[in-house]
């Protein structure tokens, strides 16, 4: 691994637990369990474009295991590494087949994170009927990738020559 | 940076599974009979809905408080880091659910015509 390397991830990570952080300080809006903007979602996307799906990967996993020890729980882990995998995954499938723009693979992104945290809170809670919040974290999930999407979309298009 | 074809079908296509989805459900619901409350995977008790009663459910520093009132039923406080319990708000058609991640809790509504039936049976 090389210095720069090393300089990449330390501040990609950086900002990513920065963003949780400023996460974990908004009110909850939807009344729905899983439901949260994404916003860390920006820096991966950004090291999906410009770093490649092994280096996201990483970039993800680290900031799940800190943002959860630093500003939320074991439980609070556990849903957002199910909602980071699934999303990482579909994000990086879509980004491969050249043919979505950074705000659909980021749309794919938001809807997959909610599935995947949805999926958890139902096999932990042993509750089939959260299934019935589908339509909800669908159609948030959806607002929040467009919104993240867009944002990606600028800082890829400016900052890819210089990191 | 410009939209691509793919990013508005794949939009267009959740927001139809959704709204299905949604229609489907309202469609679909019954009022129900009683609120069940689920903690660990476990049934803890089981409220009537038709009767008006409050609820204390602690599981070591966990507490939620749920409430029936006028056929409905909701966790008025809770002391868990999210209140997403809380804001929920009121529930009453079978199987809608209000969820406390932080505590491993569900409130759950169950039966509406089927147990009625099943009432009768007996
Ligand atoms: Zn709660």
């Amino acid at each position: 691994m090389t210095t720069k390397r090393i300089a990449r991830y330390g501040l990609l990570i950086a900002l990513a637990l920065i963003l949780s952080y400023v996460e974990s300080l908004l009110p909850v809006f939807v009344a729905v369990p899983g439901v949260k903007m994404g916003l860390p979602n920006i820096v991966i996307m950004f090291a999906l474009y410009s770093l490649g799906v092994k280096d996201a990967a990483i970039i993800s996993l680290i900031r799940v295991v800190l943002a959860g020890a630093l500003f939320g729980s074991v439980f609070s882990m556990l849903y957002s590494a199910a909602g980071a995998v699934l999303s990482l995954a579909v994000m990086a499938v879509l980004l491969k087949t050249k043919r979505f723009s950074p705000v659909g693979v980021s749309v794919a992104g938001g809807v997959a994170h909610n599935a995947g945290q949805i999926i958890v809170a139902i096999l932990v809670t042993e509750t089939a009927q959260l299934i019935y919040y589908l339509p909800v974290l669908c159609i948030s999930g959806i607002a929040a990738g467009v919104l993240i999407g867009v944002v990606s979309g600028i800082i890829i298009n400016r900052l890819q020559k210089q990191i | 940076m410009k939209l691509k074809k793919a990013d508005i079908v794949l939009v267009l296509a959740l927001l139809l599974v959704a709204a299905a989805a949604g229609i489907f459900m309202l469609a679909a619901r019954d009022a129900g009979a009683e609120a069940v409350v689920v903690q660990n995977g476990k049934e803890i008790l089981r409220m009537p809905l038709n009767e008006d009663t409050e609820e204390v459910i602690t599981r070591g520093e966990d507490s939620n408080t749920v409430v029936i009132k006028d056929g409905t039923a909701r966790v008025t406080e809770a002391n868990c880091p999210d209140k997403v319990c809380v804001h929920t708000g009121e529930i009453r058609y079978e199987g809608q659910t209000i969820v406390c991640l932080p505590h491993k809790l569900v409130v759950k509504i169950e039966g509406g015509d089927n147990q009625d039936v099943d009432a009768v049976a007996q």
